[in-house]
């Protein structure tokens, strides 16, 4: 009989003081919790050199190791300032662990050059990687969207984009990309022959699809080097009258003769010669080089059409004179980011093609005339009196689009632009298009 | 050879009655079972820390217990005087000892096995629930494809590169053991184990050996002034100590590239180093006196 007693006494006795010990623990770790916690990271981390040697060969290992720890780190500071040192230092060191770690490069440029804003140095850790990752397209891709995008180097881009592009694992769609940032830097010829040869080769793919991108693109680009041009010469009118002019009146004065501008119309109708002929286009670059030359031509009378519309009423472009946007707003995401940015006040020439000036107010239209709609509805079918009464926060989200104000007919519930009043009937005499 | 073999397998017999064995084997197995849980901390490359887990498990657990049953073996019968009933019989020194070394490869090579099993039952899992089949499905067929997969290297796309790093691991272990094998054959478990750490390390770190005696060389060369004996030191140690570098370099393989590819000088290489480790051991061993 003592023996199951001093048992039992003994089983009590533990239940008793474990139990009392786990209460305890809760009480500790409730007061744990409601403490406030500074995060810090106290992993000192020497040089890689000394790291390579102490990890004994396991370097994917303690790779891995430092890289859910920098994740851990970056999660817990988002990049702050007393952290983008350390983060740095941990992404150099996985990568020379694991050199070719491809996701420690990106999210290394992401959390150093985008989120703490240290553009060079993120920058620096994708160039470690290509260097380390030679044909591989990810990262000189990933460099120049970095380049373009977030330090508004379109020079540099384009290097980064002619590495990504020489990869043999680059996807289709990079052969397009030097052509981009050429025209985003104003190189309109070079950006036109990229293009023109990319529209080109994307016959030989047999891809209908890519075929019509290309096709887009080619017609976008030269769009986008007639606007610019367009806003060159606008922009010297506007200097000297004080006033946007109209197309008319650059056409009247000769603006446009020194211009060097593809020859769309002609240019068109040598493709559509091709095509119908079903010869191969000259795929090779010394051949569609020249072809592109071939179209390009001075002394221009007459405004050429806007290559990138096929409307028959929109064939133009538009001047308006305004200001430009005088603050910017960004979403905050860490505290090391402006939540805006304040830039000057500046009055400028804008330039915008018929056809997307129409498709922007027509879409502005359709959002208040949305506004009304729910109006309409919560007062019984009656309109609104005036568009003050609009609900939600109103037109301040839909704001005429050109600076100008919108026409609202109380009577027939209609809003029209004060700018442009007539664009949208035009618009809608074609919808098809 | 039948003594050879005989020794061996009563070898392998004692070592799987080791229960420390069984703890090293079950650690090994939760760490491999780990990375999966590991892997939901990562923002990217899921697969590749599951993989360098499973590597590093068995190849880490590999060498620890080449090393910690290697260094005790021989001592064990010198301990417990067993090897006077053993020298006593028709058996030659040399044989016991390659017996013994056979055993311990032997247990080593069913442990790699095991944790190797468990690694591509592992990886076909996490590969098989994105798959989002039910659990019991997911379980046998993982299990049949890492039974397959064990003999069928190409079999299977997410195990392609597994079982050839694994070879190469195995090559390192049995420079390794031949190791712990030498030292324990002419001194106490607790130095033959700080031995084989070093001479472990000193392998590993192999090329880097190389790399100081270029800087040495170089340094050498832009002063004008005579190599100086450390170069020579340096490279002389670089070419003794075993290049275990040399078949970790599939773990890179197996993570980057289209396939592993193992180079046959490397095996060779392995092999003849063993050999001659062994054939040392055996020398020695031949020689000392167990009184």
């Amino acid at each position: 009989m003592r023996r199951p007693f001093a048992l039992a006494a003994f089983l009590v006795g533990f239940v008793l003081l474990f139990g009392t010990a786990v209460a305890l623990q809760h009480g500790l770790l409730e007061r744990l919790s409601r403490r406030p916690q500074r995060f810090h990271d106290t992993l000192y981390l020497p040089s890689s050199d000394y790291v390579k040697l102490v990890t004994l060969g396991y370097d994917h290992f303690a790779a891995d190791f430092l890289w859910l720890r920098a994740i851990q780190v970056f999660g817990a500071t988002l990049a702050t300032a007393d952290y983008v040192d350390q983060l740095h230092r941990y992404f150099e060191v996985i990568t020379d662990l694991d050199p070719h770690f491809m996701a420690a490069y990106s999210f290394g440029n992401l959390v150093i050059g985008e989120e703490a804003g240290d553009h060079k140095r993120g920058l620096a850790i994708l160039d470690k990687g290509i260097g380390h990752n030679p044909g591989k397209y990810r990262l000189p891709f990933e460099a120049a969207f970095f380049a373009f995008w977030a330090m508004n180097d379109a020079a540099l881009a384009r290097r980064y984009a002619e590495i990504a592009r020489a990869c043999p694992d680059a996807p289709v769609f990079l052969s397009t990309w030097a052509g981009y940032f050429d025209l985003k830097m104003g190189r309109f010829i070079l950006a036109f022959e990229q293009y023109l040869r990319q529209y080109m080769v994307s016959f030989q793919e047999g891809n209908q699809q890519l075929i019509d991108i290309r096709w887009r693109q080619l017609r976008r680009s030269i769009d986008e080097w007639y606007q610019t041009e367009l806003r060159q010469k606008g922009s010297e009118f506007y200097r000297r009258e004080g006033r946007a002019p109209a197309i008319a009146e650059l056409e009247a004065e000769g603006a446009f003769r020194q211009i060097q501008w593809p020859d769309w119309p002609a240019l068109r109708a040598r493709l559509e010669q091709f095509l119908l002929a079903g010869q191969p286009f000259p795929a090779d670059e010394t051949e569609a080089r020249r072809l592109a030359q071939s179209f390009l031509r001075t002394g221009w009378e007459q405004m050429p059409d806007n290559p990138a519309s096929d409307h028959p009423l929109f064939r133009n472009y538009l001047f308006w004179a305004g200001q430009a946007p005088t603050v910017q707003q960004e979403v905050a995401v860490s505290p090391t980011r402006p939540i805006s940015e304040v830039r000057a006040v500046e009055n400028i020439l804008f330039c915008m093609s018929e056809l997307r000036t129409a498709e922007i107010v027509v879409r502005s239209i359709q959002a208040v005339q949305e506004l009304i709609g729910q109006y309409k509805i919560s007062h019984d079918g009656r309109c609104p009196p005036d568009l003050a009464s609009l609900p939600g926060q109103g037109l301040t989200n839909f704001p005429e689009p050109w600076g100008g104000e919108w026409i609202y007919d109380p009577q027939k519930c209609e809003v029209s632009s004060s700018t442009y009043p007539n664009l949208v009937d035009l618009y809608h005499l074609a919808p098809s298009l | 050879m039948n003594q050879v073999r005989a020794i061996a397998v009563n070898t392998f017999k004692e070592a799987v009655r080791n229960r420390v064995l069984y703890v090293v084997l079950i650690f090994s197995l939760i760490l491999i079972g780990a990375s999966g849980v590991l892997s939901e901390l990562t923002v990217a490359s899921r697969d590749k820390i599951v993989k360098d887990l499973g590597f590093a498990a068995i190849n880490f657990f590999g060498v620890a217990i080449a090393i910690f049953v290697g260094v005790t073996l021989v001592y064990n019968e010198l301990e417990k005087r067993t090897i006077y009933t053993l020298v006593s019989k028709p058996i030659h020194r040399w044989q016991f000892l390659l017996g013994k070394y056979f055993g311990l490869l032997m247990t080593i090579y069913v442990n790699v096995v095991v944790m190797s099993v468990f690694f591509l039952f592992v990886i076909h899992w996490y590969a098989a629930m994105e798959a989002e089949r039910g659990v019991f499905t997911t379980f046998f067929l993982s299990a049949a494809k890492a039974l397959v997969g064990l003999l069928w290297w190409d079999g299977f796309p997410p195990t392609r590169n597994i079982m050839p790093v694994v070879a190469a691991t195995a090559i390192e272990l049995a420079i390794v053991t031949a190791f712990s094998i030498l030292y324990s054959a002419f001194s106490t478990p607790t130095l033959s184990m700080f031995f084989t750490v070093l001479t472990f390390i000193a392998g590993r770190l192999n090329e880097d050996i190389v790399l100081f005696a270029e800087n040495v060389r170089d340094t050498a060369l832009e002063t004008g002034t005579p190599l100086p004996l450390s170069y020579y030191l340096a490279q002389g140690a670089a070419h003794v100590t075993p290049n275990l570098g040399v078949f970790h370099q599939s773990v890179e393989q197996a993570l980057y590239a289209d396939e592993v590819t193992i180079w046959w000088q490397s095996i060779l290489y392995g092999l003849i180093y063993t050999s001659a480790i062994l054939l040392l051991s055996m020398l020695i061993f031949s020689r000392r006196n167990f009184k």
